[in-house]
């Protein structure tokens, strides 16, 4: 297949489930969960995933999660088999000297944690992500990030935390620089720098007009981390661009907490759904990548322990 | 029956759709997709299918090959005649129920939790605190106890003579009963569960006679006695461990919404537990042969000033009018002497030094 689409033009992505499904998702899973003493709260999770995933339309086609509860199942229980051994092995020690000196472990383990999470994650949640049939996939090296995490956050801490602008950035980078989507691959370039002035900036503002920046603050770093990103192809783009506005940031959010309060909480679901359009609905594509010419190069990964620690460390990507 | 619909079919090998025809034939349970140099032949057990806004997705299992169709005639007879979709799990059986069942489920998981935490937990809690050993009790009351005397200044004099005053009196106490006087304009006292009463000088210097520190000793004693810190707090922990555990991961703004709404259930318990205290603190005062004019004083003083209470972590609410009422009418006509031993070392206590 030859064909090289050269013209550029927009591309079609949207969100398109209701609060009212999601709504229907939300009370099973909860029904399930409560009901199975919570042994059910991994299914629950791949049922939410299929179901945004599913209602994700990109040129018309969705994507599909093909992750299993029972993937994460396992994968959890391995992920709470690892740590009961370590903080076995840490509790031994303090025991052991009579020391609480080692209880500062516990911080390091969980530290350390934090890069193998974000691996796992990545690896599992791309490779059990299709769109019409193409996996995703995640090429990143664990031992390679869990290096580069080490230095970076070395860094950070005698910087008094400057230098985090710059690992944000880095590891936004390694992570983003490795996903696939079959053979199309997608790139972040970002700038520490301005980042740094973003978060500051933001900060400053947020903080003179008594939170209200916040909003536009966070529709900023949203847009910085989509704009900076891209898709490529056979030498062939797709830029990212971010319509939303701090405005909507507001108005959402507004909305949001009055839906949940009114609603005495049962009413998330819209306001998740709500929050979904804005982050989604608003992205704007424009490339020329022919999606037809999508080949088939990931492999299949279904070890989801690193999902489940993510989840124990209560990370959420977003994706 | 056999249903032939337009479909697109894309390989798992490249993202190309092919616009194609797919035949099913519901005895066999087989779809047919046909391409240009053969025809695929999948069998819906060995099959995946969904159907949501319109668009049917057959996907093959543990492959990425699959089909969609937005046929609506094509749709229909599938998932009509399909078995894989109905006899798919728990899940999908129960999203099938539509949207007025989900409902009725939330009401009825709404319902069954407002009646575990009001009537099912209280019960359960407030009996089972039998099953905690009464050694737990001191435990808790010491870490509490010292916990909160490391801020505070003790004036030993009047501890030694509250003491005195109080060992002067038949307390019908289970534990042995340990008074602290701390310097506070605080116009409140405490019991911790191990028997440790904590008083503030503001609330000494408010009273007037022996009679209401008589009152306020009833009072405390029978809190610990009736172990009301430990009802109390089982009560509590258990709430908030069901209502954690129900909500849990679901959502932190319905978790906190709920917990609050709990609160109220606290507060009237309390209000019980006072009634309690207040009662047997009656009886107290009565078998010492003091003036129960004493409870009424007290409480009118605690009603200008702040509260008579349980420890603070545990609840917190006003003297109300009622209870100075049935105070009132209940110490009517009770018989009393003046122990003048006691009203001794009141005089002692009122004093400076
Ligand atoms: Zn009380």
């Amino acid at each position: 297949m030859e064909l090289t689409q050269t013209e550029k033009r927009n591309y079609d992505l949207k969100f398109i489930g209701t609060g009212k499904e999601f709504f229907s998702i939300f009370i099973v899973n909860w029904l399930l969960t409560i009901v199975t003493l919570g042994i059910y709260y991994p299914w629950a999770k791949a049922n939410r995933l299929e179901y945004i995933y599913g209602n994700t339309e990109f040129e018309k086609s969705r994507f599909k999660f093909h992750g299993t509860g029972l993937e994460m199942f396992k994968g959890l229980l391995i992920a709470l088999a690892g740590l009961l051994v370590i903080f076995g092995m840490i509790m031994g020690l303090v025991y052991l000297f009579n020391s609480i000196f080692f209880v500062f472990l516990i911080y390091l383990v969980i530290f350390a944690l934090i890069p193998f999470a974000i691996h796992g994650t990545l690896k599992y949640r791309m490779s059990r992500t299709t769109w019409r049939g193409i996996r995703f996939g995640y090429r990143g090296n664990r031992v390679e990030l869990i290096q580069k995490f080490i230095g970076w956050a070395f860094l950070t801490v005698i910087t008094f935390g400057i230098y985090g602008a710059w690992m944000t950035i880095k590891l936004r980078t390694y992570a983003v620089g490795n996903i696939k989507m079959g053979n199309a691959k997608f790139n972040f370039k970002g700038d520490g720098g301005t980042y740094l002035g973003l978060m500051l900036g933001g900060y400053l503002l947020s903080i003179i007009t008594l939170g209200i920046y916040s909003f536009w603050w966070r529709r900023d770093l949203y847009a910085y981390h989509l704009e900076n990103a891209w898709l490529e192809h056979d030498g062939n783009k797709i830029n990212i661009k971010y319509t939303g506005k701090g405005s909507d940031f507001f108005v959402t959010d507004l909305l949001n907490i009055l839906t949940i309060i009114f609603t005495l909480g049962f009413g998330t679901p819209w306001a998740e759904v709500r929050l979904l359009n804005l982050m989604i609905n608003k992205i704007e594509l424009y490339g020329n990548i022919n999606f037809d010419n999508l080949e088939q190069t990931e492999q299949d990964y279904k070890d989801a322990t690193g999902e489940d620690i993510g989840d124990m460390l209560n990370m959420d990507f977003g994706i | 029956m056999i249903v032939k619909g337009e479909a697109t079919y894309f390989d798992g090998l490249t993202s190309k759709a092919t616009e194609t025809f797919v035949s099913f034939d519901s005895s066999a349970q087989t779809f047919s997709i046909l391409l240009e140099e053969n025809t695929l032949s999948w069998n819906t057990s060995l099959c995946t299918i969904q159907i949501t806004k319109g668009k049917l997705e057959v996907h093959l299992n543990s492959d990425t090959q699959y089909f969609e169709s937005l046929d609506p005639k094509f749709a229909e007879i599938v998932t009509k005649t399909s078995p894989t979709i109905k006899s798919k799990n728990v899940f999908h059986r129960l999203m099938h129920a539509g949207f007025k069942v989900h409902l009725s489920i939330l009401g009825f998981i709404i319902a069954l939790s407002v009646v575990m935490i009001f009537f099912v937990l209280p019960y359960v809690a407030e009996n089972s605190v039998v099953l905690i050993p009464k050694s737990f009790d001191d435990q808790i009351g010491e870490y509490a106890y010292n916990d909160m005397i490391l801020t505070e200044t003790i004036d030993e004099r009047k501890s030694k003579l509250v003491q005195s005053f109080a060992d002067k009196m038949e307390l019908q106490n289970q534990k042995k009963m340990r008074f602290t006087v701390v310097e506070s304009p605080i116009v409140n006292a405490f019991a911790l569960p191990n028997g440790d009463v904590v008083i503030y000088t503001g609330i000494l210097d408010q009273m007037k006679d022996y009679s209401e520190l008589a009152a306020l000793i009833g009072h405390e004693v029978s809190h610990v006695t009736y172990r009301h810190s430990m009802k109390a707090l089982s009560r509590n922990l258990s709430t908030y461990v069901f209502i954690s555990a129900i909500l849990g991961d679901i959502n932190g703004v319905i978790t906190i919404l709920w917990q609050n709404a709990a609160q109220l259930q606290t507060l009237s318990y309390s209000r019980k537990l006072e009634e309690e205290a207040d009662n047997m603190g009656l009886s107290i005062i009565q078998k010492n042969q003091i003036n129960p004019r004493g409870f009424v004083d007290l409480f009118e003083t605690l009603n200008t000033n702040s509260s008579l209470d349980l420890p603070e972590f545990l609840s917190s609410h006003p003297v109300t009018s009622s209870r100075i009422k049935s105070m009132k009418k209940q110490a009517k006509g009770s018989k009393f002497v003046i122990n003048k031993e006691l009203q001794g070392l009141f005089l002692q206590i009122k004093s400076q030094n």
